[in-house]
């Protein structure tokens, strides 16, 4: 079975997030391509984030180009546009810059390969996405960036696919860990209390809420004392602590030294800055988080090899990831390993 | 030759105000902006005949077709320039040259009943648009189509035929492997690649002996295998590059012959370009006009200005801010020089900044901010207000004054406006009196206009039209003071409530005013003091 199958169904948009650069994102992105190749699903792509990445062509590792066949709408820099073979029939240049020129919307008609480089913020990313479905694309592919950026709006696309690698260590156990907890953050729950997720809507900074639903709004100077003036107002009736912006490993650690232990509620998993052992030991110690905006991982690839050299046996890694995530599907996409 | 009025005059005037406010939508629009000519005596026709588009325009200020069509011009200046050059343009460019022809087609009929303004006549490019989209699908989106050229649409049908044929190929090769190998886990990809990892050694075995496929690639944990080529999909193979290569060959060719087309039109697409240009800056100013109230002003040839209840858009929008009013001034420049007495705080130096301004928007061809207003246009406008900067440069208050006066009476016969605040105010009353009646004289019988406002009531002669702030003077004083006792700190706004700002010919009869006096009460200075300064004035 293939990932692209059960994500066209359910979905109109999928994000591809990297753990780390060379994680294997754009062979990722080839892969479900493919898939979507043999299963007739007329694909948008485009590309959010990129930080120079495709510029930098001195360290450019091994990157495969991206094949399309005909059909397939693409939104890229301007500047792109005649780098690849593919024939593209213009369709729009639009308003929104990047570092290598206006966005502009094609359509190929005939196959070969491009290269892509999309909007630079999520904001665009929403716009772009919307007129690739309007020129009649059925799914989105969104090549995101290797940092954490492009995910930061899930409002971008419905769901993603994490991509991650041995290039993150050359220790297997810390790639399994850190992917482990990648994964954690970004699937936390959605909010139970079903009143407290439409309230959610109008939270805009950080605040305390009750069981009587009451938002108490600290007049919050300094990110840094955000949490001590929160918790100061925290008492027995207290049920949600909201934190907007970052939430880093200090803040998560106040939280739970006040008395009264309310569940911290955040807009979504890309809020948090930490790692996966002071993570795990404050989720040991009791901390409960909940998210207005659950990210739908929808699968996992992974790349045994990294650039430097060395590699992990693509069974072992395949089996090890499958066991600390779950459910989600794990496939290396270069040796064809799933589970 | 001199320009009409230096920065600084600029800034003291607030034009800023106004210009700022003046903003086009396309990039032709933007750059006609920054080429905007001022006129000057001997261009009234075409003054006038600019209002008289402004005022045809008014029409379509809000048209949303016009609107849009300039939302999306894009400036296509460098791709037609580059055509020129018999440079070929890009399948972007030509993307480009063909929205904005279907574009400016769009309002091509909006101004089909214009009869008088050639500037903003838009030249028809519909042969451009057919140019750009060969099977009239009136689409905007483009590609080099295999309508182009009969050579193009052969070797395209050719290589997809090849294309096809090399797939079906493959095809049948791989559907045989994946039948052959069921069950060993083998993966092939869109072209045929089977990445195999190394520790499935049964596979890789019967796949090396597998003469159908080979070893590609490499690297440290599985082994690539792609489809060997048969003869036959090899020759197709290399058929397909040729084709390919003609391909390149022939689109090239299509847009070298587009690019020349496009380039045999410049002028066309230049005219196009101003007149784009010039709807959007119209529109911009006429946009402009309605957020600040203003009028079309009527142009006359002889050097006059006529003002009534004129605003100066600055002050306004800082009273306004505040939550106070703003009282227009009405005035009239008929003779050579005018001079305003009247009391602090009475708006004096607001009204010669209200002349300038209103005077600088007419030379700019803008609406001005009046309810009317008559104009006979100036060559050079001055204005002579105290400010910090001169002093920052080390020139005292009373020696910036001169150094600019000086520049200033260069053109005092050359139909300038010339606006004079507090002259000699920053140097002693004696000498500060004769400079002042002296200078009057020296403009009263020049080819200028000058307004200056004085403390020296007497400083005026005859040929002089003599105007004064209607001040504090009909109001009861006592009145105000009972105000100010219940409110000790409003002083300033008690005054500014109370003051008519307006102009009244100066009332030549009484002697010595008191309005400084009395602001200087109202303002808080000690009984004491005001008291003794009263009997002084008196004794004068």
């Amino acid at each position: 079975m293939g990932l692209i199958e059960g994500l066209n169904q359910q979905y109109q948009s999928i994000a591809i997030v990297g753990l780390a650069k060379n994680a294997g994102k754009t062979v990722t992105l080839n892969y479900l391509i493919e898939e979507a190749y043999e299963h007739n699903i007329l694909l948008g792509l485009t590309s959010t984030g990129r930080d120079g990445e495709r510029l930098d062509l001195v360290t450019d590792t091994e990157k495969p180009t991206i094949f399309v066949v005909e059909g397939t709408l693409i939104a890229t820099a301007r500047s792109l546009i005649e780098t690849g073979d593919a024939g593209l029939e213009i369709l729009e240049v639009t308003e929104f810059t990047s570092p290598l020129g206006h966005i502009t919307l094609c359509r190929v008609k005939e196959e070969g390969t491009v290269q892509l480089a999309g909007p630079t913020n999520s904001k665009d990313a929403i716009k772009i996405r919307d007129k690739l479905l309007a020129y009649g694309a059925e799914l989105v592919l969104l090549d995101g960036a290797i940092d954490r950026k492009a995910v930061s709006a899930p409002g971008v696309t419905d769901a993603c696919v994490v991509s991650t690698g041995a290039v993150l260590s050359r220790d297997i156990r810390k790639v399994v860990w850190q992917t482990s907890y990648f994964i954690t953050i970004l699937t936390l729950p959605k909010v139970t209390d079903s009143r407290m997720l439409e309230m959610g809507k109008e939270l805009t900074s950080s605040s305390v809420i009750d069981d009587q639903y009451q938002i108490i709004t600290p007049d919050v100077k300094t990110s840094l004392g955000k949490v001590n003036q929160l918790m100061a107002v925290v008492n027995e009736k207290t049920k949600y602590v909201y934190l907007s912006g970052a939430v880093t490993t200090a803040m998560m650690k106040a939280l739970m030294m006040g008395k009264h232990k309310p569940t911290l509620l955040i807009d979504n998993g890309t809020q948090i800055f930490s790692d996966y052992f002071n993570f795990n030991s404050l989720v040991k110690k009791g901390l409960k988080i909940e998210v207005l905006q659950p990210i739908e991982v929808k699968g996992i690839t992974v790349n045994p090899v990294a650039p430097v050299g060395y590699s992990f046996d693509s069974e072992t890694f395949v089996e090890k990831i499958k066991e600390a995530v779950g459910d989600i599907p794990v496939i290396d996409v270069l040796g064809g390993i799933e589970r | 030759m001199t320009p009409f009025m230096s920065k600084e005059t600029g800034n003291k005037l607030n034009v800023d105000a106004i210009f700022d406010r003046i903003n086009p939508i396309s990039p032709y629009g933007k750059q006609q902006k920054k080429d905007m000519p001022v006129y000057r005596p001997g261009q009234e026709h075409l003054l006038k005949e600019e209002y008289g588009l402004m005022s045809y325009m008014e029409k379509y200020y809000v048209d949303r077709e016009v609107i849009s069509v300039l939302n999306h011009s894009k400036d296509i200046g460098e791709s037609i320039n580059r055509a020129v050059n018999g440079e070929v343009l890009s399948v972007v460019e030509l993307f480009e040259v063909k929205h904005f022809a279907m574009n400016t087609m769009r309002i091509l009929k909006t101004f089909r009943d214009n009869k008088f303004y050639d500037s903003i006549r838009i030249e028809s490019l519909m042969d451009m648009v057919d140019l750009l989209d060969p099977a009239k699908e009136r689409l905007s989106t483009f590609y080099i189509y295999d309508d182009y050229s009969e050579a193009l649409k052969e070797v395209r049908e050719q290589k997809n035929e090849v294309n096809h044929e090399l797939k079906r190929l493959t095809k049948n090769v791989k559907d045989r492997l994946l039948a052959e190998y069921k069950g060993m886990g083998l993966r092939l990809s869109l072209k045929g690649d089977a990445h195999v990892n190394k520790s499935e050694e049964r596979l890789l075995q019967r796949l090396d002996e597998d003469h159908r496929v080979y070893r590609s690639s490499q690297s440290v944990t599985s082994i690539v295998f792609s489809i060997r080529h048969t003869e036959e999909m090899s020759k197709l193979e290399v058929t397909y590059n040729d084709l390919k290569a003609k391909e390149e060959d022939e689109e090239y060719a299509v847009m070298a012959k587009l690019s020349k087309a496009i380039g045999e039109r410049q002028e066309s697409f230049r005219k196009n370009f101003e007149a784009l240009g010039k709807i959007d800056l119209v529109l911009a100013k006429l946009r402009q006009a309605k957020g600040t109230n203003a009028i079309m002003p009527t142009i006359v040839e002889n050097h006059c200005i006529r003002i009534t209840n004129g605003r100066h858009v600055k002050t306004e929008e800082v009273q306004k801010k505040k939550e106070k009013s703003y009282t227009p001034v009405s005035i009239q420049l008929d003779v050579p020089t005018t001079s305003i007495t009247g009391a602090n705080m009475g708006g004096k130096t607001v009204t010669l900044k209200m002349i300038g301004q209103i005077a600088w928007a007419v030379a700019m061809g803008l609406y001005v901010p009046a309810e009317a207003c008559t104009m006979g246009l100036s060559n050079y406008l001055f204005i002579s207000i105290g400010d910090e900067q001169s002093v920052e440069r080390g020139l005292s208050t009373f020696g910036a004054e001169i150094e600019n006066l000086a520049k200033a009476f260069q053109f005092v016969n050359d139909r300038s406006l010339i606006l004079i605040d507090e002259l000699a105010g920053g140097t002693n009353p004696m000498e500060g009196y004769g400079i002042t009646r002296s200078v009057i004289e020296f403009l009263s019988d020049k080819d200028s206009l000058s307004v200056i406002t004085t403390h020296f009531d007497q400083a005026a002669g005859d040929k002089v039209q003599r105007l004064q702030v209607a001040g504090l003077k009909k109001i009861d004083l006592k009145q105000l003071e009972a105000e100010l006792i219940e409110n000790p700190d409003k002083g300033m706004d008690i005054i500014s409530e109370n003051m008519d700002y307006r102009l009244i010919p100066a009332d030549l009869g009484e002697t010595v005013p008191k309005d400084a006096i009395n602001i200087a009460e109202l303002m808080g200075m000690q009984k004491e003091i005001i008291e003794r300064a009263k009997k002084y004035v008196e004794g004068m």
